[in-house]
């Protein structure tokens, strides 16, 4: 390679694959010049644009748990990372924490001892790549609550390779006593929480769906229970609202909020049936009202023919990876990934051991590009 | 015969392009294979391939190889543009599906070469600044280099290691997790 001049030598490094960050790293370590074209500054930018600013799927995490051992510290909830790169974690599992949320290269946990009681929410910002993991001051629990955890630098940022920068975390209070809705909002710049939310609540969902919420446009898009409402948290207007779904069939199912590929928000429904793989809908919000919102059907993916035969009972739709836009399922086989445009259908190997045996019952998605 | 030709024949001769490789071996292409080449594209433009297009950078061998591919894509583009209004939207599809099938083909079967020749493609291709082959070449590499450790890479493309053992050290502690 040494008749190639440093520009050809960086055109070929271009090219390696984004969901193989281990081919970038270990060609960092052939000579002086590809490790200095690897981790030049310029490069990161390059490599993003090459490949058009799309984040691969690292890996899912997991959340499992072990009702039936006698020993009080299994039945703990487990947070682990299964990768679906090359990628591996210095670390898999974090024992006694719950998945919250993973976008931009971070992941948001919330610490479940016994001695914490169910008063306080202790969360950890974790990065898989640097291995890095923050705890954040305890909050007191005001009600139900949602979090999410968001690169600081909201849409200026492509969010492809920022996980070292500056983070915030939302977490999104129904209160019980006084009745009302608000937002905290974590910064590492500040170091601390404060308050910039709050509306009286009038609504009468009480707590949020177990899926994980979406970020669009610098809005965070909560789904609250039975599908009767979104909680939305604006972070540029700094406001927080409840939009009303205007179609009521959609409680009862099991529902993920998605992004549509025209930037509109999605919605995933499946109708849970015993010994079935039931079909996806895929809803799509019109544009429109800002407090009531219409969706209409804007597909159907038919799991009975896309799923191998083995797998006879689709439990539950589980998240959505907003980059590589697929959708994660649980079944009697364990967890898939359903790509929404190709239809592709993959299985995801989860060690079952590891998660202490019970099936998954909430999944994330970890999306970046790494280099060097 | 020459002089018994059709005007479109005689349009065909204007727009032969001599190439001249850098040990002096003649080409004779047209200006549609040519100008896939955008260092060619604009020396047509400036009206100074009177007389041919010297390459000092390329060599017979290497150009032969080049034509060879410009030849099959230049084919390809024209066939798309010719094809869209002769057939319906149907055949169209089927056609082009069919021209883009073989030029993957032809693709594959292209890259089947040593590695120096592939380094010299690749020069060759920046040179001439064709993109198609460029990325083409590169892809090639860089598909080969996929999953391979550092060692492996350094003896399949002759690279010597200049890293000092503390620089190496501090890479694999930094990424630990892609070398295990």
């Amino acid at each position: 390679m040494a008749a190639l001049p440093p520009e050809l030598v960086e055109e070929i490094l271009l090219r390696l694959p984004p969901d193989d960050p281990a081919s970038l790293f270990r060609a960092a370590l052939v000579c002086r010049l590809w490790r200095r074209l690897a981790s030049g500054t310029g490069f990161r930018r390059r490599f993003c644009e090459f490949h058009h600013h799309t984040a691969p799927v690292l890996g899912v995490l997991c959340q499992g748990q072990n009702h039936d051992s006698n020993n009080e510290q299994d039945r703990l909830p487990k947070a682990c990372f299964f990768s679906t790169s090359s990628f591996r974690p210095a670390r898999v599992d974090h024992h006694g924490c719950c998945v919250i949320d993973a976008r931009h290269g971070r992941v948001l946990l919330s610490r479940v001892t016994p001695k914490a009681g169910p008063w306080r929410i202790d969360l950890i910002v974790w990065d898989p790549t640097t291995d890095e993991q923050l705890e954040l001051p305890s909050l007191p629990i005001h009600g139900t609550w949602k979090a999410a955890v968001v690169c600081a630098a909201g849409s200026s940022c492509d969010h492809i390779d920022c996980h070292r920068g500056s983070f915030l975390v939302v977490v999104v209070f129904i209160g019980i006593e006084p009745r009302r809705m608000f937002t905290l909002v974590y910064a590492s710049d500040a170091r601390a929480w404060s308050e910039v939310a709050s509306v009286e609540r009038q609504y009468l969902c009480d707590y949020f769906e177990i899926a994980p919420g979406v970020l669009l446009a610098d809005a965070f898009y909560f789904l609250a229970c039975h599908s009767n409402g979104i909680v939305k948290y604006d972070m540029v207007t700094r406001k927080i609202s409840m939009i009303n779904l205007m179609i009521c069939n959609f409680s009862h199912q099991n529902n993920v909020l998605m992004t549509m590929e025209d930037g509109r928000l999605g919605l995933a429904t499946m109708k849970a049936v015993r010994n079935r793989c039931q079909p996806i809908h895929l809803w799509s919000m019109e544009v429109g009202s800002d407090t009531d919102a219409r969706f209409v059907l804007s597909g159907v993916i038919d799991l009975e023919k896309l799923l191998p035969i083995k797998v006879f009972e689709v439990f539950r739709v589980n998240g959505f990876a907003d980059g590589a836009r697929v959708l994660f399922i649980s079944t009697t086989d364990g967890l898939y990934s359903i790509d929404i445009k190709s239809e592709q259908v993959k299985k995801i190997d989860l060690n079952s051991y590891l998660l202490g045996g019970n099936p998954v019952y909430r999944s994330n998605a970890l999306e970046h590009i790494i280099c060097y | 015969m020459a002089s018994a030709g059709s005007g479109d024949e005689k349009a065909a001769a204007a727009a032969m392009i001599t190439l001249i490789s850098s040990d002096n071996e003649k080409f004779e292409v047209t200006e549609a294979t040519a100008t896939l080449s955008q260092t060619i594209r604009h020396m047509i433009e400036d009206g100074c391939t009177d007389g041919g297009v010297p390459l000092p950078n390329v060599t017979s061998k290497i150009l032969a190889r080049v034509i060879e591919y410009c030849k099959k894509h230049a084919t390809a583009a024209a066939g798309e543009e010719g094809s869209s209004s002769s057939f319906s939207d149907a055949a169209f599809l089927e056609v082009d599906r069919a021209f883009l099938e073989e030029l993957e083909e032809f693709d594959d079967a292209f890259l089947e070469v040593d590695r120096a020749t592939l380094f010299d493609l690749i020069l060759a291709a920046n040179y001439l600044d064709i993109k198609g082959l460029l990325n083409l070449t590169c892809q090639k590499v860089a598909d080969s280099v996929k999953g391979k450790t550092p060692e492996q890479i350094r003896e399949m493309y002759n690279i010597v290691n200049d890293l000092t053992p503390e620089e190496e050290a501090e890479i694999r502690r930094e990424t630990q997790w892609a070398f295990e």
